[in-house]
């Protein structure tokens, strides 16, 4: 018989007394799933709450509701947030196959908008500074949610910290960006699918930086 | 491993129901499995057998204190194999900072070694030479460039066409020889 080393010993000893706790019931308070669910929740309605404080509603909301330019930037982003939450769901569970195809037809349907884009409007906007406020608001109105996200993903386990977070960001960026639609008064495709991309990367790369420290367990 | 995968996803449904037995016998094979993994994968990273059983320990600790998160319509292979990963390279990379401080001695620290002390290398009767010449050439030649002649790390590593990470790990195994064998000289005289 081998002889076994004082260390594996002490790892018998941990694997004993770790036995004698088989079947105790932990509170979860909330599974995982619903932890997601919340949070998006939560982002959705902090990114509001920052959108219509910083830049108000649009004056033109109510009869732009039907029409199709915010209804394309609607439906975008809320593609991006779906592809968004599927990948969330598997950083937080070990072993989840996820895969970037999560966010294909968000982008997509972004795409087809920018090329098949008619209006006229120019990929730099109706204003002189309206892609740096969109970026910027956007950003802005993403932070909370990030915090969120992050936050729900430790009630998970996340098994690769920076790609968690990078997909966080995602999340909280599509989020903050659908919330922005009710004050962006820039209706040209082409424009969207630019600077509400270059918005969610920008916190996708916050996020990956983030998570590194934040998911770390 | 096909029968792996169920023999221990029954015996995670059965810890469940409080079969205490069926979740030991698990722990114990996932052990054996995981020091295998382990020594392959930190191998290189230099890592001794307590440390190498350090993360171990810490392997199963994860898996025992998420035990109530692994869904049983999953495979459970995957999900031990993903948090195994996760807490080998983690406890890896913590083992390897801690290395990395330990070298940095400052000069107060320095003298009160007792084989580099230079008030009186003649009357503790260690012969400060002989000791660092019975060092593996490797851990000499760091020695020899950071303890004797003064370099820092990342000049020895240059020096010796090393990395400056691989200097520091020698230079912490070789200083730990070199006590261990002073603390020897000294019993002796």
């Amino acid at each position: 018989m081998r002889k076994r080393n004082n260390e594996i010993m002490r790892t018998d000893e941990l694997i004993h007394r770790l036995s004698n706790q088989a079947g105790i019931k932990t509170h979860a308070a909330m599974s995982f799933g619903r932890t997601v669910w919340a949070s998006l929740t939560l982002s959705t309605v902090a990114a509001l709450l920052i959108v219509i404080g910083v830049s108000g509603l649009r004056p033109d909301l109510p009869t732009m509701l039907t029409a199709w330019p915010f209804q394309f930037k609607a439906a975008a982003m809320i593609l991006l947030a779906g592809g968004g939450v599927i990948l969330v769901r598997a950083a937080g569970t070990p072993g989840m196959a996820t895969s970037p195809l999560a966010l294909l037809p968000g982008v997509l349907f972004l795409l087809a908008g920018a090329l098949f884009d008619r209006s006229g409007i120019p990929p730099l906007g109706v204003r002189q500074l309206s892609a740096p406020i969109c970026v910027g608001v956007i950003v802005a109105a993403a932070l909370p949610g990030l915090i969120i996200i992050q936050a729900g993903l430790r009630r998970g386990i996340p098994t690769r910290l920076a790609a968690a977070g990078a997909i966080s960001g995602v999340l909280s960026g599509s989020l903050a960006a659908l919330a922005y639609t009710v004050a962006c008064v820039n209706d040209g495709a082409m424009f969207v699918a630019i600077w509400y991309v270059v918005a969610i990367s920008i916190t996708t790369a916050i996020g990956a930086f983030t998570g590194r420290y934040v998911l770390a367990w | 491993m096909h029968k792996q995968e169920s023999t221990w996803a029954n015996a995670m449904r059965k810890e469940r129901v409080g079969d205490r037995f069926a979740y030991e016998h698990f722990l114990q094979e996932l052990a054996a499995y995981l020091r295998r993994v382990i020594r392959y994968r930190l191998h290189h990273a230099g890592l001794n057998s307590v440390e190498a059983e350090d993360v171990v320990q810490d392997v199963l600790i994860a898996v025992h204190s998420r035990r109530d998160q692994w869904d049983h319509g999953r495979p459970l292979l995957p999900w031990l194999n993903a948090i195994a990963r996760y807490k080998i390279i983690d406890t890896a990379r913590r083992l390897r900072k801690e290395a990395h401080g330990r070298v940095d001695l400052d000069d107060e620290q320095w003298s009160s070694l007792p084989a580099f002390n230079q008030r009186d290398p003649e009357e503790s009767g260690i012969d400060v030479e002989r000791l660092i010449s019975e060092l593996p050439p490797g851990q000499q030649s760091v020695v020899r460039a950071i303890g004797v002649n003064g370099a820092s790390p990342s000049e020895a590593a240059t020096e010796l066409g090393m990395k400056e990470g691989a200097v520091r790990v020698a230079f912490h195994r070789a200083l730990k020889r070199l006590i261990a064998a002073t603390k020897g000289s000294v019993n002796d005289a």
